[in-house]
């Protein structure tokens, strides 16, 4: 196996094993990992997306999740214990921001214990809007997890290009 | 409750997330109306200058100001009320940071609302 596939590899586990727990822990809900796949280009399937920088000693990059703002709308409201109808748009791109920062440093704080090395995140940002799309770190792929849960699936994805 | 009376700040850039915090505070016991809210760690030295609390909730990575620094300007200026860093930053290095620098607890999002309710009281018994 190469460097960069041992990567990849590590990186979809750590994404996993962190989006498992957050939903698990915070929206009372189990998710199912359905597919992965690596794409050159992206584009968001989902209404909503929340992105956050990833930076490390071997590389930079970014990862995301886009949901349907259907299925945004009743994880947010899990999480703050309401009723979907009860979530208003700046509050839908508030809670999915979070989530997405959860994942994100859980899988953040696994990869730093595995790999001996400092990860740092930015603050998180959404965009909003049927059918926009992504860029990724040029050079470097999307991984692609597609889940499902509440019988509708969402995305996360990475893109990180390591440093030769 | 006991736990009524006291002031808590939370301080986290998501308001997701204080009204996660809020609405698990006010399950042991906590009243709304002495739970205050700040978006920043800037915000939350400022508040803390003005005011007395008795527990503060600090997440870390936070625009304008994070959570880290944040705590260490509360140390120096002389505050001492229990501070418990509810962050991301899971990392065994980071909460020895945050302990070194003041922190009282360390708990890691994503966490089970029980293990909140169970450090804040474990905090607060310790102090009192």
């Amino acid at each position: 196996m190469t460097a960069s596939k041992t990567l990849d590899a590590t990186l979809v586990n750590a994404f996993m094993e962190s989006a498992q727990s957050v939903y698990s822990k915070m929206l009372s809900t189990e998710i199912q990992l359905k597919e992965v796949k690596a794409e050159k280009e992206f584009s968001g399937t989902g209404d909503i997306s929340a992105l956050i920088g990833i930076t490390g000693p071997d590389g930079e990059g970014m990862a995301g999740i886009s949901f349907p703002f259907e299925l945004a709308n009743q994880l947010v409201a899990k999480l703050m214990y309401r009723e979907a109808h009860m979530i208003d748009q700046a509050t839908r791109q508030d809670g999915v921001a979070e989530i997405l920062n959860m994942v994100a440093g859980a899988a953040k704080s696994i990869l730093s214990e595995k790999f001996d090395a400092t990860y740092k995140l930015s603050v998180p940002s959404v965009i909003s809007g049927k059918s926009h799309s992504l860029s990724g770190v040029k050079g470097a792929p999307f991984l692609i997890m597609i889940f499902s849960t509440e019988g509708t699936e969402f995305q996360i994805y990475i893109s990180f290009k390591k440093e030769d | 409750m006991e736990n009524t009376n006291l002031k808590v700040l939370i301080v986290d850039d998501s308001t997701v997330m204080r009204s996660v915090l809020t609405d698990i505070l006010k399950r042991i016991g906590f009243s709304e109306q002495n739970i205050m809210g700040a978006a920043n760690g800037q915000e939350g030295v400022d508040t803390v200058a003005k005011e007395k609390f008795d527990l503060i909730l600090l997440d870390w990575n936070m625009p304008v100001k994070d959570g880290f620094t944040a705590l260490q300007e509360m140390r120096a200026s002389g505050v001492t009320t229990p501070i418990m860093m509810v962050t991301t930053e899971g990392e065994r290095m980071r909460v020895v940071e945050a302990i070194k620098a003041g922190a009282n607890n360390y708990l890691v999002k994503p966490f089970d609302a029980n293990d909140l309710e169970e450090k804040v009281q474990q905090l607060l018994a310790s102090v009192s």
